[in-house]
């Protein structure tokens, strides 16, 4: 079973697609949580979730916003996408018939 | 370095080197994803200083989770390090006690020499080995602490170098012990000739190998052989041979002989 911000971190990457890479990844989570993501997180939980089989990670090539320097790609694999549901489904099932839960998904922004 | 890059560097904040001094303590990939984000995200020098402090905070503490730290923390850092602290100690008086007598050969008398069993030819080559085994203690031992810590030599690395000052200042010789101002230069040299040492016979060859040993988990069979025998063959000669201090070695032959036939593997 994931854990909250392994599946939050999962979900945004698969989100950005052929663009997810640590900054825009700690982006997606501040913007969804409205929290700040701090790097050693986002990274710790990548080797993780990497080690697990649930991610793929390689170097991408230097860009000039970034000072020349290259980004750290990430995709989502197909065993990392099964268990992003398994945590939502989990999640759903928990959560049915809860006052918080009724109609929520379609008050969000 | 062009012109642009000097610039470039020369305009750099305070706040930016510090941010690059620390993220250095990060594997290069790492540290090159890292300071790609923070340039990315427009962070202050302040939160990107903290932010790289605690991604090195949580590695350090990762790698503390597994076994092999705690080994060659408790294995090699603390006893080893004593001992090669002390081993330049009683290097330095012997160094100390032939040097005396190189100088002073012409007026001391033969038969003192003599009857005091000291030799000039037997003792400088029991010396030159003394010291050729430390060499190899502090390259084996940092070899192995560099394989057993990895990444968390950032923390057993300097430790261990501390231990060594330690354990050299506990067993050098205090001024107080020599009271007569005549003896004073000698004393001088006594005491810092085993700082010395430590500086040129044990600390390269530690730092060498423990960078070696982060890289490169174990060496080659055949150099690894070669290593183990001169250790050994010098421990035999070594005024004091103390053989649990070959373990590091005996370590890399055992490693080597499982890797052979096999690529070395690389961090």
């Amino acid at each position: 079973m994931l854990g909250e911000f392994e599946y939050l971190l999962l979900t945004a990457a698969v989100r950005l697609g052929g663009g997810a890479y640590g900054a825009a990844i700690r982006q997606e989570i501040e913007t969804a949580t409205g929290r700040r993501c701090s790097i050693g997180a986002l990274y710790t939980t990548l080797d993780r979730l990497e080690a697990k089989g649930l991610l793929e990670t390689w170097m991408g090539d230097p860009t000039a916003e970034r000072g020349g320097r290259a980004k750290r790609m990430v995709r989502v694999t197909a065993k990392g996408v099964q268990s992003a549901a398994a945590f939502y489904d989990a999640v759903t099932r928990v959560s049915r018939g809860v006052s918080w839960a009724s109609n929520r998904a379609a008050a969000l922004p | 370095m062009g012109l642009e890059s000097r610039r470039r560097t020369a305009m750099k904040p305070l706040g930016w080197h510090l941010v690059d001094l620390v993220s250095r303590a990060l594997d290069p990939e790492e540290r090159e994803a890292v300071r790609g984000d923070l340039a990315e995200s427009g962070e202050s020098a302040v939160m990107a200083v903290a932010a790289v402090i605690g991604l090195v905070v949580r590695r350090q503490a990762e790698s503390w989770r597994h076994w092999h730290p705690w080994v060659a923390f408790v294995a090699l850092v603390v006893p080893l390090g004593l001992v090669l602290g002390v081993e330049t100690v009683w290097i330095g008086r012997s160094y100390d006690l032939y040097l005396w007598i190189f100088r002073n050969y012409t007026v001391i008398d033969p038969n003192v020499l003599r009857e005091s069993g000291l030799r000039i030819a037997p003792g400088a080559f029991t010396l030159a080995c003394h010291s050729a085994l430390v060499v190899a203690w502090s390259w084996s031992g940092g070899f192995v602490l560099g394989a057993l810590s990895r990444r968390a030599i950032r923390i057993n690395g300097p430790l261990f170098c501390m231990i060594l000052l330690a354990g050299e200042r506990w067993a050098a010789p205090r001024p107080h012990y020599y009271v007569a101002g005549a003896v004073f230069a000698r004393a001088l040299s006594s005491m810092m000739l085993p700082g010395i040492l430590l500086a040129l016979l044990v600390l390269p060859p530690a730092i060498w190998g423990m960078r070696a040993g982060r890289r490169h988990s174990c060496i080659r069979l055949l150099p690894a052989m070669g290593l183990a025998a001169a250790i050994a063959g010098l421990t035999v000669v070594s005024p004091m041979p103390l053989w649990w201090c070959n373990w590091p070695a005996a370590y890399m032959l055992i490693a080597a002989c499982r890797q052979h036939g096999r690529p070395i593997p690389s961090a």
